[in-house]
């Protein structure tokens, strides 16, 4: 029972596809009956709307071609033409006048086709008037046609007929319709009117065809040629088109027809006649385009039988597919699970890019730090490297062997070597005498790494002169801190070195002159008391008294010892009293014309500079430094020579301009060159001393260049001796220039001037003060006295009304001349005052002489009688609008 | 008796010779030559209107083609109406008078153009009184009759002077219109021998055909410029019969003291020709008369 319960089941289900499928296959013919019936309807119905098409189109073939026949029987009334037949008729000639008329009937059929248009399109190719005879009259032709010059025109007469009538020549090439009216002239046949139809014109414009649609049109004549008009998609041979010829009309028509590219179409076609005309309308179509691409509907129903078939089939593959869709759903839980693997290890994969990617920007931006690096090192290296090579000291860099790495510039331009010369080797510029002293400076540098700095040595240059230098050194590291060389850094110190020597000279000059002048000073009172007591005892004394020149001789002793103390008072440069502008050149002119005059022996070479600039000096002073220099230079040329004197004005600046003891600028350089016996080193160093003298003892006291060295230094100025062993010597003489110009020299007077003005003397030493007030009591003047300076204050406040002049001594204890005068100018501001001194304080007197206000001047003791007057008189006559330094 | 014939002749011609050079050297002096024309600035175009080259209308062959010479020379232009009779004496300020084939001046007359032209046919006694420029226009004069006239059209014998002789033979008795001091005289091409009758038209040239087809007489000379024009207004009524004198031409006419005013012309019309502007302008108005004169508008 179970069993047949299951059987049943089991065949009830296998009923139930069986079941579907019949009503599936039911279902289905059903549907194809309906659309068999339907397409057979709709084939029905696209066949006949085809058809109306066709017989449309035949129909405005018919209804153009009417329209054209009008056309020509509008023409043959043309007026031209009769005209022309009139004028014929009368029996005129082509000659006179018919040709005109011909003419005329041309124009107007020219016009005819011009104007004649369907659509902006000519409709005829050619019109032409024959006449009776078949002679061609007028002939229009339009463009593109070529008219066949063999044409039979009596062929086309038609005397016997009276309506246009369509004429068709057609063949697979060309279709020639032709609209033929004969002319009748007063009922009798006169011509024939002949126009052919542009072809073109006919299809363009009526059997337009979509371009969607493959369609093929043709004209078919009543003589049975057809002419294609036009094929859309069809491509047929043209033998194939004489088919069409034969079709029958009004009857659709199925043709299989073999085109041009081999394929068989089946063509649905139909031919209408058109009415009126000799000719039909063929039309034909493939089949498909009018009932679709199915076909019949027999086709249909096949199809749709597939279709069900297909349709079960589809059913059985479906439950197939239900079985294989689970095996696939467990392969692709695997492929799942294996992709989820790959995108893992993928992912992995990424990190490990990522990581890579981390690394190498990482070692790119290292990099990119070591190039910078790089690059500031460069930089570093180009600055020390332009530090060394900008040092105005010489440098040089040595290897631990003591050999050349490097040199600076400044090293060449020194020393005279090159890099090229010295590299890798020493340098041979130590002297002997201070190898060891190198030797020792070395060790310490290198060997204890001391630095050495200031070293004063010696150096040999290239050209083989032994410069004083200062050597700075100190030992170099490579970069793991380990000795690499030596840094030496030299300076020429030659310059500096004499500069100081010339110091020292210059100080232990100015020792020996303030001894000197110390010793003249008090020298210089003895001699004033001596010369002024015997000035004294002469002026009363007869000359004829034997103890006149006696005394005459002790007064020529006391001038020479004045001279003596006077040349020591040059060296002490303590002696410029009488300073004025002056031409150094007349100077020198006028002392070496004395000296040439006493040394004949001797020739004088004068090279003057011609704008030399002008100096204040005081001119007595500076015509002893050049008669002592000329003197020693006759001395060194006893049996003659030559002595070049040159003048030139120079610039000292400082650096190697620059001259010990100078300041720079503006002086006067006197240069005096013997050809004598010249010096050696020790005495061109010690020929400026007082009492230094090669000569024998009683010859010389050793003052002359000592005196001379005083006075030029006293006036600002110096004086240097350049000399070698038998080769003469050179001295030369700056001095100081001038802005002023020179002031002419009073002329100088002869006798004893005197006065009557009231003078006060100040002197602390007695004796003097005595002398003088009798020299000058003797010269008219009457004269104060005072002992002191307070005493002279005292004096002065309570006289000064009356006091005309003050001889101030400048040498006085307790207040000096200088202090003594000042208060005199606070009294009066405009107090005359004669400076007087055995020793003469340069210094205070020089202040006082440059001050502004007063009359002011310097005698220097001792003085005879003469100079006293003279040099009051001066003061005294002087007028004080006139500063001092310019008198 | 022939000898006195001759001398007779000689001293006609002499006498003619004399007043020629009378009329010559006492002409008043037309002051109408080139440089005058352009001080005035107007060029006067005397016109008689006549067939297509002066229409009366304003426009015409002459007048257009003498409107563009006034252009090329930068004046204006201005038309003045004359008649066959005055226009040589309105040229010249000469009044002559024509007899037969003789001619007298008669009196002066104030000077009124600079140039004459109308389709004046070249004839040698206008020559006598005025310049002609290069020939302008062919021409030939023919017989013109009604329709129904007796009288046949000839046949050509494609020689002009047989044709001639064909025509002047069929004048018998035949009453023939002419125009006075126009190529359409008469007495130009000797009709009177002819036995015609000839009868001088007082109007307009224009107006010969009506007047034949009124019947003032059988015939009428008309040039062929005028022949074909009435020939398409009047077809099937009058016909040619044939010529009645060789082809001549036609040109434009100065005043003798105007010889650079002439040469002006004469060298414009040829840059009209050579450009095809003169070409275009016979076409507009004798569309026809290239078919008889191919070779002058060649």
């Amino acid at each position: 029972m179970h069993k047949n319960k299951a059987h049943y089941s089991m065949k009830k289900r296998n009923m139930i596809p069986i079941v579907i499928t019949i009503m599936l296959l039911l279902f289905t013919a059903f549907l194809i009956r309906i659309n068999y019936l339907s397409q057979t309807q709709l084939q029905e119905a696209a066949l006949k709307r085809w058809q109306m098409n066709t017989e449309k189109m035949a129909s405005t073939v018919s209804y153009f071609l009417r329209e054209r026949r009008r056309d020509i029987r509008n023409l043959s009334n043309n007026r031209a033409i009769l005209v022309f037949f009139e004028n014929k008729a009368l029996g005129m000639s082509m000659e006179y006048g018919l040709m005109a008329s011909l003419n005329e009937i041309k124009l107007q059929l020219d016009h005819f086709v011009k104007e004649c248009k369907f659509d902006k399109r000519e409709v005829y190719h050619r019109v032409v008037l024959i006449d009776a005879d078949g002679k061609l009259l007028a002939d229009s032709t339009g463009s593109g046609f070529r008219p066949d010059p063999n044409l039979n025109w009596k062929g086309f007469l038609t005397p016997n007929r009276s309506n246009a009538e369509i004429l068709a020549e057609c063949d697979t090439q060309h279709l020639k319709l032709i609209i033929s009216k004969p002319y009748f002239f007063k009922g009798h046949f006169s011509g024939q009117l002949l126009a052919w139809i542009n072809p073109e014109t006919l299809y363009d414009q009526l059997f337009r065809i979509p371009k969607s649609v493959s369609n093929l049109i043709g004209l078919i004549s009543n003589k049975g040629q057809f002419h294609l008009m036009g094929s859309a998609g069809i491509r047929i041979s043209i033998s194939k088109l004489a088919y069409f010829a034969k079709m029958e009309p009004w009857r659709i028509q199925s043709l299989k027809i073999t085109l041009k590219n081999g394929s068989q179409e089946s063509l649905t076609a139909l031919r209408v006649p058109i009415k009126s005309t000799p000719l039909s309308l063929v039309n034909a179509i493939p089949t498909s385009e009018i009932v679709g691409e199915q076909g019949s509907p027999i086709l249909l129903l096949i199809s749709m039988g597939v279709l069900a078939i297909l349709l079960l089939g589809g059913l059985v593959a479906l439950w197939q597919v239900n079985t294989r869709n689970l095996i696939l759903n467990v392969r692709l839980e695997e492929a799942a699970k294996s992709k989820r693997e790959i995108e893992e290890n993928n992912r992995l994969l990424e990190m490990e890019i990522e990581k890579r990617r981390r690394t190498e920007k990482a070692l790119q931006e290292k990099e990119q730090k070591y190039r910078e690096l790089y690059e500031e090192s460069t930089k570093a290296e180009k600055v020390y490297r332009s530090l060394l090579h900008s040092s105005a000291d010489a440098i040089a860099i040595y290897n631990l062997e003591g050999k050349v790495n490097y040199i600076s510039p400044a090293f060449t331009r020194i020393f005279g070597w090159t890099i090229d010369e010295l590299n890798g080797k020493e340098i041979p510029f130590v002297p002997e005498s201070e190898k060891e002293a190198y030797q020792a400076l070395i060790h310490e540098v290198i060997e204890k790494g001391t630095p050495c700095h200031g070293f004063e040595t010696k150096r040999y240059t290239k050209d083989g002169r032994l410069l004083d230098i200062s050597i700075s050194a100190s030992r170099y590291d490579d970069h793991e801190g380990r000795a690499a060389g030596m840094l030496m850094v030299l300076r020429d110190i030659s310059q500096r070195k004499q500069l100081e020597t010339q110091l020292y000279h210059a100080q232990k000059m100015k020792a020996l002159g303030t001894l000197a002048g110390g010793v003249a000073h008090d020298f210089n009172n003895l001699l004033m008391a001596i010369q002024g007591n015997i000035s004294l005892m002469l002026l009363n004394m007869d000359p004829n008294n034997q103890d006149y020149e006696k005394l005459k001789s002790v007064e020529e002793y006391v001038r020479d010892g004045a001279n003596l103390t006077k040349q020591l008072l040059g060296f002490a440069s303590t002696g410029k009293y009488d300073v004025k502008v002056a031409n150094i050149n007349e100077l020198i002119k006028k002392s070496a014309m004395m000296f040439a005059a006493t040394r004949k022996e001797i020739n004088l070479h004068e090279k003057y500079s011609e704008a030399l600039w002008y100096a204040e000096v005081d001119r007595g002073q500076i015509e002893q430094v050049l008669i002592n220099i000329f003197v020693n230079a006759a001395q060194a040329m006893p049996e003659g020579g030559d002595l070049h004197i040159q003048t030139e004005n120079v610039n000292l600046g400082e650096g190697h301009d620059q001259i010990a003891g100078l300041e720079p600028g503006k002086y006067i350089k006197v240069s005096i060159r013997d050809t004598g016996a010249g010096m050696d080193k020790e005495t061109q160093q010690r020929v400026f001393e007082p009492f230094f003298t090669t000569k024998e003892t009683g010859k010389g006291y050793g003052l002359g260049l000592a005196s001379a060295y005083g006075i030029i230094k006293s006036h600002g100025g110096t004086i240097t001796v350049e000399s070698e062993k038998n080769r003469g010597s050179t001295f030369t003489v700056y001095l100081p220039a001038s802005e002023k110009q020179k002031f002419d020299k009073k002329a100088e007077t002869s006798t004893l001037p005197k006065g009557e003005e009231t003078i006060l003397i100040v002197d602390d030493e007695e004796r003097i003060l005595n002398v003088e007030k009798q020299i000058l009591e003797t010269l008219g003047y009457k004269v104060l006295t005072a002992k002191s300076g307070r005493e002279a204050i005292q004096m002065y406040k309570e006289h000064s009304d009356r006091v005309d002049l003050v001889i101030l001594d400048m040498i006085m204890p307790e207040m000096g001349g200088n202090q003594v005068y000042k208060k005199f100018r606070e009294i009066n501001p405009d107090v005359s005052v004669i400076l007087s001194s055995g020793y003469s304080d340069l210094e205070h007197a020089t202040e006082i002489l440059k001050e502004k206000g007063g009359r002011k001047s310097f005698i220097q003791k001792p003085f005879s009688i003469k100079d006293l007057a003279k040099r009051v008189r001066e003061i005294l006559d002087e007028d004080p609008a006139i500063p001092n330094s310019e008198r | 008796m022939k000898l006195s014939k001759k001398l007779t002749s000689f001293v006609n011609m002499a006498a003619a010779i004399t007043v020629l050079c009378t009329i010559l050297v006492n002409a008043p002096s037309a002051k109408a030559d080139l440089p005058e024309v352009k001080k005035s600035g107007v060029l006067r175009h005397l016109g008689v209107p006549y067939a297509n080259f002066v229409t009366g209308s304003g426009d015409g062959l002459s007048v257009d083609l003498i409107k563009m010479f006034a252009k090329h020379l930068g004046v204006r232009y201005q038309y003045v109406k004359t008649t066959w009779e005055d226009v040589i004496s309105d040229l010249n300020g000469k009044k002559v008078q024509l007899t037969g084939d003789k001619v007298k001046i008669v009196g002066s007359t104030p000077v009124r153009g600079d140039l004459i032209a109308n389709g004046l046919t070249i004839l040698p006694w206008r020559q006598r009184f005025i310049d002609y420029s290069v020939p302008t226009f062919p021409t030939q004069v023919w017989l013109v009759a009604l329709a129904t006239s007796p009288l046949k059209p000839i046949k050509p014998s494609g020689n002009t002077e047989k044709d001639i002789k064909a025509v002047k033979s069929m004048l018998k008795g035949i009453s023939v219109l002419g125009k006075r001091k126009t190529c359409l005289d008469p007495s130009l091409y000797s009709l009177n021998k002819t036995g015609a009758k000839i009868k001088l038209f007082k109007g307009n040239v224009n107006d010969l055909v009506p007047a034949l087809m009124k019947g003032e007489a059988q015939a009428t000379l008309l040039d062929i410029a005028d022949a074909i024009i009435a020939l398409e207004k009047w077809p099937g009524k009058i016909k040619v019969i044939g010529p009645v004198s060789p082809i001549q031409k036609m040109g434009v006419g100065f005043a003798k003291t105007s010889p650079l005013l002439r040469k002006a012309f004469n060298k414009f019309f040829k840059e009209c020709k050579e450009n095809g502007i003169y070409q275009k302008l016979v076409e507009k108005y004798y569309p026809n008369i290239s078919l008889y004169y191919p070779d002058f508008f060649r």
